[in-house]
């Protein structure tokens, strides 16, 4: 911010108020603004850490290994600028220039649906666990129900 | 651009589970909010709350991308859940108290540059 601020609004003043001193000295427990677990993988590194709630067969903590390697990474293509992000806008060579030239109505609109089910009924069952209450088991089991139907 | 839609094969099975996932969602908000749950003076509760409410949040907005014909959109909107949910299974998982503060935290970080 201060980067900022001296680069771009050069008139403006930087507040230097006992909270901001505060702030600043909160900030060098973080080594990376790119990261707030201490990791260099952030994301990898939250979604394998084994869990002390559920375990496989062989007693060992379980991961969201597949929900990183598989569902993190495809919508990833999306979300930067890759060249996949672009399959729907690219057209044939010799053809006249479309917007949207090769657009297919409704593509991964079930895959979004099952798995944004998926993502949020995950998030409320680790988060109860985190606040100690009962989950809304009625309701994660029927978003469970359905998801087995939108296959 | 707004209302633009480009009805595909599956437009009447999609728009149905459209429904349904946005049923799914409003009954967890009006459970949330039906519980009366109060923010303890820990960080860590206050934190996984505001999750929900944005895991929720953007479900929404995912089905309203998805409604209105971007699909490939709302796809990329997907990861953001997916984030939320290694987040708060992270902070959940151990030492919640400590890491939920870490968390809440990092915004010092980026006033520092």
């Amino acid at each position: 911010m201060r980067k900022i601020i001296r680069k771009y609004y050069p008139h403006r003043q930087i507040p230097d108020t006992e909270e901001r001193k505060q702030t600043l000295a909160i900030a060098k427990n973080y080594k990376s603004p790119h990261e707030w677990i201490g990791e260099r993988e952030k994301t990898r590194s939250l979604a394998t850490e084994p869990d002390t709630y559920e375990f496989d067969v062989n007693g060992n903590g379980i991961a969201a290994e597949f929900d990183y390697e598989v569902l993190f990474k495809l919508t990833s293509h999306f979300v930067h600028s890759t060249v996949c992000a672009l399959d729907s806008h690219m057209g044939e060579r010799y053809d006249v220039f479309r917007v949207r030239a090769a657009w297919v109505p409704n593509k991964h609109a079930k895959f979004t649906l099952f798995n944004e089910l998926a993502m949020v009924s995950k998030t409320f069952i680790c988060g109860f666990r985190a606040i100690r209450q009962d989950q809304p088991e009625e309701i994660l089991a029927e978003m469970h129900n359905k998801m087995q139907s939108y296959k | 651009m707004i209302g633009w839609i480009q009805k595909g094969p599956d437009s009447e099975v999609i728009e149905a589970q459209i429904a349904s996932t946005l049923d799914s969602i409003e009954r967890l908000e009006r459970f949330l909010d039906g519980e009366k749950f109060i923010i303890a003076p820990s960080s860590h509760r206050g934190v996984i709350f505001a999750l929900f409410s944005k895991s929720l949040t953007v479900s929404r907005a995912v089905c309203c991308l998805i409604r209105s014909g971007f699909s490939e959109e709302a796809f990329g909107m997907l990861r953001t859940l997916a984030d939320f949910y290694f987040i708060v299974r992270y902070i959940s998982n151990k030492d919640t108290e400590a890491r939920s503060t870490r968390f809440v935290e990092f915004f010092a970080k980026d006033q520092e540059g």
